[in-house]
């Protein structure tokens, strides 16, 4: 892949001017960045040359995917529904809201419709994409995904919900996806992300931006059953304007090796975010997530707790860094990681960090690692459960338990019944 | 709540009156500046050491040449390798009479306080560095009779080299670490002790360090060996004067606790502002055995320091106590490691760190289960207390887990003082200054109550000096 | 012999970390009986209760305990459950993110053999549908919400977590409420007042009482005669330093209220435990 390759791949994409210029200089930081050495903290226990950069090829999705209206077969009880894809996607929305301006589109389409919506979103996070080479390497060649717009004061009660599906052909995606809730705006919304398992490695490397507005509720769910021939690199953004709350669920079931940062900026005063994230890990799956709240203004809240299953040869790494410097004073800010390992090759690493530099602040965290209980284990048993069902039942008590934290109802049940379907296979 | 005020000089000159006055220099051997194979070879030389350790201590040194700065932690940017005595014999030998010591010595651990508390009977053993040497030892006979040694390394080096020689650097590798391998190049004083089985020292044994010359770097080497089913404490205490240029402090300490045995290592690290407190602590728990580090941190300009304990026998047991007080132009970073490497194996480790102006604390630790160590279980509680708007705090700890049947749990806090606290102390008609101190007291107070009563009444009093400034 | 009808255990002798705590203790307990255990601190009537129920980390050493013809002792505690038995904890468990209805819906399957296969053989661990092997809802539910209303839980507890911020009280009902869907034939009740204001003791004790019968065989564990006001037993054994050194009727609780343990420790001698026939 040279910069004249990227040329004439954006010149069949069509793409504005300021687009190419973002793209060409995140490539020539891919080019000049080396690859993270595994003496630098954050890559301490992921091999980055392990990473099948040879997937990466430009001419992954078709040239400005077309919406196709899903007429009926869109699911009861969501306020808006998108099929995203490299090929032709599926959207519907409640008319009511169209008319008011709320926007859920494929990626490809949203740069020709809404480029000047999302221009201001692209440019101020190019930079931010730049922290190593593949958020330079996903700057430059980022490809479908989609862009959610919620208009100032729209409140949406009823859920939104993206499925995006990658097909086998496709070894390669850097998906973007882009969710801009402005002013007093309240939305719900889920993302399942899927792909069709291959024979060899496939390579993501996917960037995720939420931007709440002042005074916005916002809450995300990604549900990950992605393929487990999938190497993923994915660099996820929230920043969290004055006032706003953002609940950010992570819910990751698929991929056969992950590197995730995860990173939300508490940047107006009393923003409030709350994360909870569960990786259940099989076979021989391994994960490393590395999740920063980084509490940039006064009075800022922040609760985060991380949970881990790990079985058969599963390994986790998870580092949550709290970071409040000087100025955010008042601020409140908890983590928890917890793991259940439920074998004796399974692994796990917890590396909370707290940096503080301001001292009217509370903050905690506090992990902990272990087996099942085996008191908790013979009181099943002691009730008829035989030991394999006692097991199961506790494990997926200890994932309720995070569960439990996310919006009830439709959310709930959905995070609920894929857990159960990864649990059971 | 108005921050306090926080003085610098107001402590600098406080510790200044107490520890921090200097001797004029008067030595029978002071090396010149900086390191090279022939300063390193004339150590071995002075201290006619056997051809093996010099070999080590010239190995060393081409380990240290080629091993990198740590690229976290404290910031040592300002060392300067080239402007430090590596070696300064200030008397001819090291004395187990005190009436031996150089008069100017004498004076200087007098108006410390040395020998009293060994006058008093409350110790078993005492030791005085001075410089790179040794001046003083001492061991009570009830101790001799029954087979425990006390001494300086070069001592026992001559008397006792098999003993020595078996577990010497067997804990810390020379190449464990970069100032590790320093050590290993140019160590001079310290202690040995072995304690033979079954023998419990029931009262501590002491030894205290000073720095005096300027510029100086003190590099002591100690290795404690108690034997099966015995029991020690040591304690370690250490100061310097305050000069406007910086020291460097860089000791090796290795412990090894055979079958059931126990050792404890308190120490009170109470050097002055300029001082590079850069040491590696490590001790061995074979089966049964448990080894405590009590490791106070209240002097240095920057301090590096992680207690370890390795347990490598099934039943072993380690409890790390830290704390660690930064002020003004300090930064403690300091925690604690535990290896379980054997199954039914426990450890704690409790850390509480005070920052106060724009002092900088860091709790850095590791908790390493492997695979195999069935039925491990490790504790590890940090807190953090912030006493102005500039202080830092930081913590990093590191759990890695081999092994499904182990049980960890890590809990972290960070806050300032609490204002409620605060408000019932004064409602009770103390000045806020004096709520404070007590506050930060308490605070400490789960680490000091497990020092004896004469280093916790110190312990206490030093904390009163860091916070003097505050006070003042 | 109806050996259906009794659980008989025979000089059991149970070590804890290598020391033992039972030396050799015998009982039968017939239907329809109610057998109480008293005795002091520490006299080893929990090790009783959780060897009973398999505790791993209690080894038995030596004796046997009968039941249906069967050596209790040599099977794994969840089907001893399932054969009958039951054991009201004396600390139950806390499982956060494990909702009070589906694990008793599990449990009631288990018991009813609906999650076992005919052979008594766990299902192996495959993939299993949710609801596949266990008792309709709509069944189960009627069957729960009539037993909580019976021991006055509201029906808020269904779908809260199990013994989850419960308090003492709270937990030592849904033990109950736990014997009543387990339905078992033979219930060790292990310090079931303990922790319990009075108004607490009387819905537990009301709720034993109902589900006692000629069907039901109980060894009741308690430390005070406060319980037995309430539920009365029909034999009372007292426990010291692990061996049972006086059994008789009733009468024998209020001896013990009166004088306390010491007077029934045995001699130094090694005076023989009097081991009388129940009524």
């Amino acid at each position: 892949m040279d910069r004249h390759e990227i040329e004439a791949w954006m010149d069949r994409r069509r793409e504005p001017e300021w687009l190419r210029r973002l793209r060409l200089e995140a490539f020539e930081a891919y080019e000049r960045t080396p690859l993270p050495a595994l003496q630098e903290e954050e890559w301490r226990r992921t091999d980055a040359r392990r990473i099948p950069l040879g997937r990466v090829v430009l001419n992954g999705f078709r040239d400005g995917a077309l919406h196709e209206e899903h007429t009926s077969g869109h699911p009861a009880g969501v306020a808006a529904y998108l099929e995203s894809g490299p090929r032709r996607t599926g959207a519907w929305m409640e008319t009511a809201y169209s008319k008011r301006g709320l926007i859920l589109t494929d990626m490809e389409l949203a740069l020709r419709e809404h480029a000047d919506l999302m221009r201001p979103h692209l440019e101020g996070s190019a930079l931010s994409l730049e922290r190593d080479k593949f958020a330079a390497l996903h700057a430059a060649v980022w490809h479908g995904g989609w862009f959610l717009r919620v208009p100032e004061g729209e409140r949406i009660e009823q859920p939104i919900w993206v499925r995006s599906w990658l097909p086998r052909s496709h070894r390669f995606a850097g998906p973007r996806t882009l969710i801009v809730a402005e002013r007093r705006s309240r939305v719900i919304v889920i993302e399942e992300r899927e792909s069709e398992p291959g024979a060899d490695a496939a390579f993501h490397c996917p960037g995720v931006e939420i931007v709440c507005g002042e005074s916005a509720e916002v809450v995300v769910v990604t549900i990950d059953r992605r393929g487990d021939d999938v190497w993923d690199v994915s660099h996820e953004r929230a920043r969290v304007g004055a006032s706003a709350s953002l609940t950010w669920i992570v819910l990751h079931l698929g991929t056969l090796a992950r590197k995730t940062f995860l990173e939300t900026s508490l940047e107006g005063a009393g923003a409030e975010a709350r994360m909870v994230g569960l990786s259940l890990l099989d076979g021989v799956r391994q994960s490393d997530v590395v999740s920063t709240f980084h509490h940039g203004a006064p009075r800022t809240r922040g609760d985060i707790v991380f949970g881990g299953v790990s079985r058969d040869r599963g390994r986790s790494v998870y580092r949550g860094r709290i970071v409040v410097p000087r100025h955010a004073r008042g601020t409140d800010s908890h983590l928890t990681h917890r793991v259940l390992l439920m074998s004796p090759d399974a692994r796990a690493e917890s590396i909370p960090i707290l940096e503080i530099e301001a001292n009217d602040v509370k903050c905690k965290h506090a992990a902990s690692q272990g087996a099942i209980d085996p008191d908790q284990l013979f009181y099943l048993m002691s009730r008829g459960l035989p030991r394999v069902e006692a097991e199961r039942t506790l494990a997926l008590a200890f994932v309720e338990d995070l569960i439990g934290r996310a919006p009830a109802g439709w959310v709930q049940e959905r995070l609920r019944e894929r857990v159960a379907e990864r649990f059971n296979r | 709540m108005q921050p306090l005020p926080s003085d610098l000089e107001a402590v600098k000159s406080l510790y200044k009156e107490k520890y921090g006055f200097s001797d004029a220099e008067d030595y029978v051997f002071k090396a010149r500046k900086g390191l090279d194979e022939r300063g390193v070879a004339e150590i071995s030389h002075l201290k006619n050491e056997a051809p093996w350790l010099r070999e080590y201590r010239l190995k060393a040194l081409h380990v240290f040449a080629k091993k990198r700065m740590p690229n976290w932690g404290g910031d040592l940017s300002a060392i300067d390798f080239n402007n430090v005595y590596y070696y300064i014999r200030p008397s001819e030998r090291s004395e187990d009479n005190w009436e031996d010591v150089p008069e100017y010595i004498k004076n200087t651990f007098d108006r410390l306080g040395i020998p009293e508390a060994e006058k008093k009977g409350l110790l078993g053993g005492v030791g005085a560095q001075y410089e790179s040497e040794v001046v003083y030892h001492s061991l009570q006979e009830q101790w001799t009779k029954q087979g425990v040694l006390f001494l300086d390394p070069d001592s026992a080096l001559r008397d006792h080299a098999d003993l020595f020689r078996r577990w010497f650097g067997k804990v810390i590798p020379v190449a464990d670490n970069k100032f590790a391998a320093l050590n290993s190049a140019v160590f001079s004083g310290g202690s040995f002790i072995y304690v033979p089985p079954g023998v419990k020292v029931t009262v501590p044994l002491q030894a205290y360090f000073r720095i005096n010359a300027k510029n100086m770097g003190q590099f002591e080497r100690t290795l404690i060996i108690a034997d099966r089913g015995s029991d020690v404490h040591y304690v370690e205490g250490c100061t310097a004067p305050v000069y406007s240029s910086d020291s460097l402090h860089s000791a090796v300490v290795e412990l090894v606790a055979l079958e059931g045995a126990h050792i404890r290592y308190t120490t009170i690290q109470n050097w002055s502002n300029n001082v590079y407190n850069l040491v590696t602590k490590r001790a061995l728990a074979h089966a049964g055995a448990f080894v405590e580090w009590v490791d106070c941190n209240l002097g240095s300009k920057v301090t590096m320091k992680y207690p370890s304990v390795y347990m490598v026998g099934a039943g072993a047991r380690a409890e790390i106590l830290s704390l660690a007080f930064a002020a003004d132009g300090q930064h403690q970073d300091a925690g604690g490691k535990v290896v379980h490497a054997a199954p039914d194996t426990r450890s704690t480790i409790v850390s509480k760190s005070i920052s106060k102006g724009r002092g900088k604390t860091t709790y850095r630790g590791l908790v390493k289960v492997e695979r195999g160590a069935e039925r491990a279980k490790s504790h590890v509680q940090c807190d953090a207390l912030l006493l102005d708007p500039e202080s830092v705090s930081e913590t990093f700890p590191y759990i890695e887990n081999e092994e499904d049947r182990a049980t960890l749990t890590h809990e972290a806090t960070v806050s300032k003082v609490g204002e409620d606290q605060l408000f019932y102390l004064m409602s009770r008609g103390l000045p806020q200054v004096h709520a404070m101190n007590l506050i930060v007291r308490g605070f400490a107070e789960s680490i000091v109550k497990e020092m004896p009563m004469e280093y916790a009444v110190e312990m206490n009093r030093l904390i009163e000096i860091q916070m003097e400034g505050a006070v003042g | 012999m109806a050996m259906d009808n009794t659980f008989e255990i025979r000089d059991l002798r149970v070590s804890v970390e290598g020391k033992e705590i039972l030396k050799g203790v015998s009982l039968t307990i017939r239907k329809g009986e109610i057998h109480a255990l008293m005795g002091p601190n520490g006299s080893g009537k929990s090790t009783l209760s959780m060897a009973l129920m398999g505790h791993p980390l209690y080894s038995v050493t030596n004796g046997t305990a009968l039941y249906k013809g069967l050596d209790v002792l040599g099977l794994p505690p969840d089907e001893r459950a399932r054969q009958g038995l039951f054991l009201a904890f004396q600390y139950p468990q806390t499982i956060p993110g494990l909702t009070v209805s589906s694990f008793l819906r599990m449990a009631v399957s288990a018991r009813r053999g609906l999650l076992v296969r005919a052979n008594g053989d766990a299902r192996p661990d495959g993939p299993r549908r949710p609801g596949q092997d266990l008792l309709p809802v709509k069944e189960f539910l009627r069957e729960l919400k009539e037993k909580m209303a019976a021991l006055k839980l509201d029906s808020s507890f269904m779908s809260r977590h199990l013994n989850d911020g419960f308090s003492g009280g709270e937990k030592k009902r849904v033990e109950i409420l736990q014997m009543a869907l387990l339905n078992p034939e033979f219930a060790i009740l292990d310090e079931t007042d303990s922790g319990l204001d009075i108004d607490a003791l009387k819905v537990v004790a009301e709720g034993v009482n109902r589900l006692t019968g000629p069907n039901m065989g109980v060894l009741l564990i308690t430390h005070y005669q406060r319980l037995l006001d309430y539920i009365k037993p029909h034999v009372v054994h007292v426990l010291m330093d692990g061996r049972i050194v006086r059994t008789g009727g009733p009468e024998l609780a209020r001896e013990l209220e009166a004088q306390g343990y010491e007077g029934f420790r045995p001699s130094a001698d090694g005076g023989e435990a009097t081991h009388a026939t129940p009524a």
